[in-house]
């Protein structure tokens, strides 16, 4: 057997390291559709409890809308459930085109590529487009699926400081040297909710001659004033080179990204990019539903405006109850905890009081940044955020957090 | 005993090595020897194979540096030990955190 006793006996070691560490993920079984009231399973055979969502990338409420749904339904109807094959084999259907066009437009680019994801998107586009003669430059809080795909690409990897500009122009300076530079950035960045300084970093990149590279996940729909992301909220419409988004989060949440940028970049993504190649097209059910919430999205800025009322409210609340916010204009709204066993504690209390929200600490984010992580959706209503914040006072009075500043709730909890 | 070949190296003018020059002198270059000869020759056809293959291949000594923490593991080598250090010190940045989903 090559499954040795010795090989279990060390996985198993492994796996109770991690839950001594805190690291250990369990999942929640939700028995309901995605949305602002859900119906939670914890842990595992409990049972199920009814509770506020306040930690999905659901920002546009359109996960589980009727409009939607009825659209995955015909697509599944007229289009079948599934291609049995990759895109450049008979994996790509009209909808596949239809869909990359309607992209192309919301993002302000030349052309677009379904990936199966965003994390293939990332993961394959620096490969695609850069060798060992450019170099990547990228800021240092990106989202790990970007660490993985540089990893994968031959070009020199340098990064810059988080938001710092000052050290951008530096790196840029630095490496004139080489043929190609592409400067890395979020759009919104996923620990800390802040948004990237876009436009200053299309100055730099246009100063020296580097390319820009976005993603744009935690943005694409309802960042800017019309939802085309933070190259609308920053000025820079049409100035990217290259976007990747996903279709995983506002824009309907099933599965699904994309590369879309400069047509040649795309056009090499479609020829060498080796997760849109060696992966399945994406199915047609999904295509089918994100057409729908392009249609939607395009139609009325509605969501994006209720979303951006119940962040302000939202931020509104916790401020003016007495927590320590990140400050920022995001629906990520980080309630800092500093210590991560009372973030742990602070989110199992708010489980118990009713709202799901989730604790993050080192090593998702730097020692001593633990935080809760509450993410807004335009399902959210007034009473929903009331609710929540009636439970956050209360768990955080248990806990004697509220009021107390960062230095303060260190001095008591530890870092 | 036989007599092992040897190497003399005219220093330039000017040049008065110390004694721990010297030492440091002697163990790199034994370390040179040691590599070019105790590797075998398997080198050499695995080399041509690649060449034959149609790779141009560039080979040479050079620094390496490794960087271990936890389950986080990087290394990177160079031809200076600063040139070695920048990249293993990029390397660990890439892991400066697990970030979120």
């Amino acid at each position: 057997m090559a499954y040795s006793t010795k090989a279990r006996e060390w996985y198993q070691g492994e796996l109770v390291n991690l839950r001594g560490q805190g690291l250990f993920k369990e999942e929640r079984f939700i028995h309901a559709p995605q949305g602002a009231d859900i119906e939670v399973e914890f842990p595992a055979g409990n049972p199920v409890k009814k509770v506020i969502n306040l930690c999905a990338n659901n920002y546009l409420g359109l996960s589980s809308h009727p409009d939607v749904v009825a659209a995955a339904h015909a697509g599944l109807d007229h289009r079948g459930y599934g291609m049995s094959s990759v895109r450049f084999i008979c994996g790509t259907q009209d909808i596949h085109r239809e869909l990359e066009r309607k992209l192309t437009d919301l993002l302000g680019t030349e052309d677009t590529l379904l990936f199966p994801s965003c994390m293939d998107a990332n993961a394959g586009v620096f490969e695609a487009v850069l060798s060992e003669q450019d170099v990547m430059i990228a800021d240092r809080l990106v989202h790990a699926s970007i660490v993985d795909g540089m990893r994968l690409c031959k070009a020199m990897q340098d990064t810059f400081k988080h938001s710092d500009m000052g050290h951008l122009e530096e790196k840029l300076a630095e490496h004139q040297d080489k043929r190609f530079r592409m400067v890395i950035t979020d759009g919104v960045f996923s620990m800390d909710g802040d948004i990237a300084r876009l436009d200053e970093i299309v100055r730099l990149a246009e100063t020296y001659d580097a390319m820009v590279f976005l993603d744009d996940s935690h943005a694409s729909g309802f960042i800017g004033k019309t939802g085309r992301g933070t190259q609308e909220h920053c000025g820079v419409l049409g100035r990217i080179d290259v976007i990747t988004t996903t279709l995983g989060k506002a824009l309907g949440g099933a599965s699904g990204g994309c590369v879309s940028g400069r047509r040649e970049l795309v056009e090499m993504c479609r020829q060498r990019a080796r997760p849109y190649l060696f992966s399945n097209t994406v199915a047609p059910v999904i295509v089918s539903g994100a057409l729908k919430v392009l249609d939607l999205i395009s139609m009325t800025t509605e969501r994006r405006d209720k979303l951006e009322a119940n962040a302000k409210y939202w931020r509104k609340l916790l401020t003016d109850a007495g927590f320590d916010v990140k400050a920022g204009e995001s629906p990520i709204v980080p309630v800092m905890l500093y210590n991560a066993k009372l973030a742990q504690d602070v989110a199992r209390d708010l489980f118990t009081e009713g709202i799901y929200v989730v604790g993050f600490f080192f090593p998702v984010v730097p020692k001593g940044q633990a935080r809760i992580r509450t993410q807004l959706s335009a399902a959210h209503e007034k009473h929903h955020l009331d609710t929540a914040i009636r439970a956050f006072v209360k768990v955080g009075a248990k806990h004697g957090i509220l009021g107390l500043s960062k230095s303060q709730i260190i001095e008591k909890f530890g870092m | 005993m036989a007599r092992a070949d040897t190497i003399e190296v005219p220093l330039p003018e000017g040049v008065h090595p110390s004694k721990l020059d010297l030492e440091l002198l002697k163990a790199t270059f034994q370390a040179i020897v040691t590599l070019r000869t105790e590797g075998g020759k398997e080198w050499e056809e695995v080399l041509c194979q690649l060449e034959r293959d149609g790779w141009s291949v560039r080979w040479g000594l050079c620094w390496h540096a490794e960087a271990k923490r936890g389950e986080d593991f990087e290394k990177a080598s160079g031809r200076t030990l600063d040139a070695t250090f920048a990249e293993l010190a990029q390397l660990a940045r890439l892991d400066m955190v697990g970030h979120c989903p």
